[in-house]
């Protein structure tokens, strides 16, 4: 698989928080160290490629998938997104009204499905809701899509009646997944996508994922700390220490033989767990 | 394992009229308890000031006082006064003939909706006097508890969307400013600061001007706004000060949670993140909070009824209170706690028509999809 282009393009992306010491009122005390979240961290993502983030808790992974869905602000840095399907676009410096337009793009599915479900809300309503606020598909043209989407991913039609309480946890990612996929997107990013079902739905889940990203040619950046999986599914890795990007390149290369003593470090850590 | 329909109706019935029985019972503790703690207040009834029917003397007479504790069985145990009071039975010396009386009026009492007559005014009926007083209450109070949820959840959004900037610091300190000030200081601030020896810019007392019988439809309103604008602005602030609190807490949790994130990387606009995905869920407490707010709608404020002489329901407790008037002080107390009971159901059913966590309907159809889903694999 050789892309023509690159689909995402991260330049320097920097952040780093006030530490925990507040003053009066909340207001920061002056002079309260500030911790590295992210340092000059920059990387590709070709279209069709699958990206594994690890890294300890803290290196930086939920701020890097936070920036890349710009739901927090960055300090400093750059992101370039050029959907085949759209024009390229500047992603970060977007007004407001243009990136609400091309979310539609990138869409996440995080760690705990069941708290990533609206409580309030029918599956089917959580479904049909992206299509028709990107203005993909309205009314009863909207509920039949999410019921194929539905479809796609496993879910038997009568469950998508259901709330989200009434799922199982397979069934409420899974349902987190047919979502991410409603608009359309080109980039999933996936925050600790398995971490909170069993092995055996893990690997449902993850084969799932793989048929998906072909069928669609998705591609993926995913977060984990689990590096078994990162073998079995990742073209390529980035290894965080700290908010800083210590190596990266292809997965064999890089977990197989790692270069940088935090990156040998983990997957010694990996090995004796 | 599965259950037929008529057994999960059977058993949804059971649970209703389980709590219903458990709901009726507690009013009648409450009766009891509130029974015994007024009779156990110093005081005597007898004695108090203005016995209207005695006509010769200041105090009444040692003859007016046998006959009138005689009549509401005041030197009879406790037991049987609360009997009396209880129904359906009549057991005053004009009662029953079952139990001694002359049979004049053989039934009243709590379970027959009658609370009695005052003590002092014996032509007038408890109940209706608590209707007529109700008309005062219910208006001011429904007006302020609506004031007060239409100004708190907007606050309390805009303060958990702007977490931790200035407007939040200083609207969230200025609500527990707000809520900190007794009501009966705010009441006699608001008197000494718009009212004739202030500003003069409203009247303070009562709910009519002296000449509201000379005003035309027009003036009548206005002059009824006037009067009710600063007892209804003191009902208000302390309640706006406690829901805008907790609408902020839900919504701050709500708009930290997955499905805000996940709904934010959706590109939905950022009305319908706030509305329909985070108030939607964060709306729950304050449906709580509004079930327990019932009784304050029916029970009025002793202290703002008293202070703005309003002629409300508060105002009528403390009134029985002063007076020893056993009667007046168990039905205005009973209808709280009845309001209390009611809230607290009219929450509970709010909830369950909000929640789909709580509503049978979505448990029933779970359960019919998941019978079909066996059905199919069999």
């Amino acid at each position: 698989m050789s892309p023509s282009a690159h689909l995402l393009v991260a330049r320097e992306l920097t952040k780093s928080y006030a530490g925990v010491a507040r003053g009066s009122f909340g207001a920061p005390r002056s002079g309260a160290a500030r911790v590295d979240a992210l340092v000059d961290v920059s990387f590709e993502l070709a279209h069709g490629e699958r990206l594994a983030v690890v890294g300890e808790s803290g290196s930086g992974k939920s701020t890097l998938v936070k920036a890349l869905l710009a739901l927090a602000p960055l300090d400093r840095g750059r992101v370039e997104l050029a959907p085949r399907a759209g024009p390229r676009l500047d992603w970060l410096a977007l007004s407001k009204r243009e990136r609400s337009h091309a979310r539609r793009w990138i869409q996440p599915v995080f760690q705990a499905p069941m708290e990533s479900l609206n409580p309030r809300r029918p599956v089917l309503a959580s479904l049909a809701e992206p299509l028709f606020v990107h203005g993909l598909a309205r009314g009863s043209e909207a509920e039949t899509r999410a019921l194929a989407l539905a479809q796609r991913v496993g879910l038997e039609p009568e469950t998508t009646a259901r709330f989200p309480h009434e799922l199982s946890l397979g069934q409420a990612q899974r349902a987190c997944l047919a979502r991410a996929l409603a608009p359309g997107p080109e980039l999933l990013l996936l925050d600790e996508p398995t971490s909170a079902l069993d092995v055996g739905l893990q690997a449902q889940i993850v084969d799932l994922l793989a048929e998906l990203a072909r069928e669609r040619s998705l591609a993926i950046l995913f977060v984990s700390h689990d590096l078994d999986l990162v073998r079995y599914f990742a073209d390529r890795v980035l290894v965080l220490e700290r908010g800083r990007l210590v190596e990266a390149g292809p997965v064999e290369r890089v977990l197989g033989a790692p270069e940088h003593p935090h990156t040998r470090a983990l997957v010694r850590a990996w090995g004796a767990a | 394992m599965t259950s037929t329909g008529l057994e999960r109706e059977v058993h949804a019935a059971l649970r209703l009229f389980q709590r219903l029985a458990g709901r009726v019972a507690v009013f009648f503790g409450v009766s009891v308890l509130v029974f015994c703690v007024i009779h156990a207040a110093p005081g005597d009834p007898s004695l108090s000031v203005g016995v209207e029917r005695v006509e010769s003397a200041d105090a009444p007479t040692d003859a007016a006082r046998a006959r009138f504790r005689a009549e509401h069985l005041l030197d009879a145990p406790l037991w049987r006064q609360y009997l009396h009071y209880f129904g359906p039975f009549d057991l005053s010396p004009r009662g029953h003939v079952w139990f001694g009386g002359s049979g004049e009026s053989p039934w009243g009492g709590l379970v027959c909706f009658d609370f009695g007559h005052e003590f002092q005014r014996p032509t007038v009926d408890v109940g209706e006097e608590l209707l007529r007083r109700l008309a005062v209450t219910a208006p001011l109070s429904g007006l302020a508890i609506l004031f007060a949820y239409a100004l708190a959840i907007p606050l309390g959004v805009a303060c958990a969307r702007r977490r931790g900037s200035g407007f939040d610091r200083w609207v969230s300190t200025g609500l527990l400013a707000l809520f900190s000030v007794p009501a009966y200081w705010a009441a006699l601030l608001a008197m000494l600061v718009f009212g004739p020896r202030g500003l003069d810019w409203l009247p303070v007392l009562g709910l009519a001007d002296k000449d509201v019988a000379r005003f035309d439809g027009f003036e009548r309103a206005l002059d009824l706004a006037q009067h009710a604008l600063l007892p209804v602005a003191v009902l208000t602030y302390g309640g706006l000060a406690y829901v805008a609190r907790q609408t902020r807490a839900a919504m701050i949790e709500a708009l930290e949670s997955d499905y805000v994130r996940a709904a934010r990387s959706r590109g939905l606009s950022e009305a319908r993140i706030v509305w329909r995905h985070a108030f939607a869920n964060a709306v729950f407490p304050l449906l709580t909070l509004a079930g327990s707010l019932l009784p304050a709608l029916v029970g009025g404020s002793v202290l703002v009824e008293s202070i703005f002489e309003l002629p409300g329901v508060g105002r009528y407790a403390y009134e029985g209170f002063l007076r020893r008037d056993y009667n007046v002080v168990m039905a205005t107390t009973l209808v709280s706690a009845a309001m209390t009971l009611v809230g607290l159901a009219l929450s509970d059913a709010l909830y369950a028509r909000c929640d789909p966590r709580f509503a049978t309907e979505a448990d029933s159809r779970s359960s019919d999809s998941l019978s079909a889903a066996e059905a199919r694999r069999a």
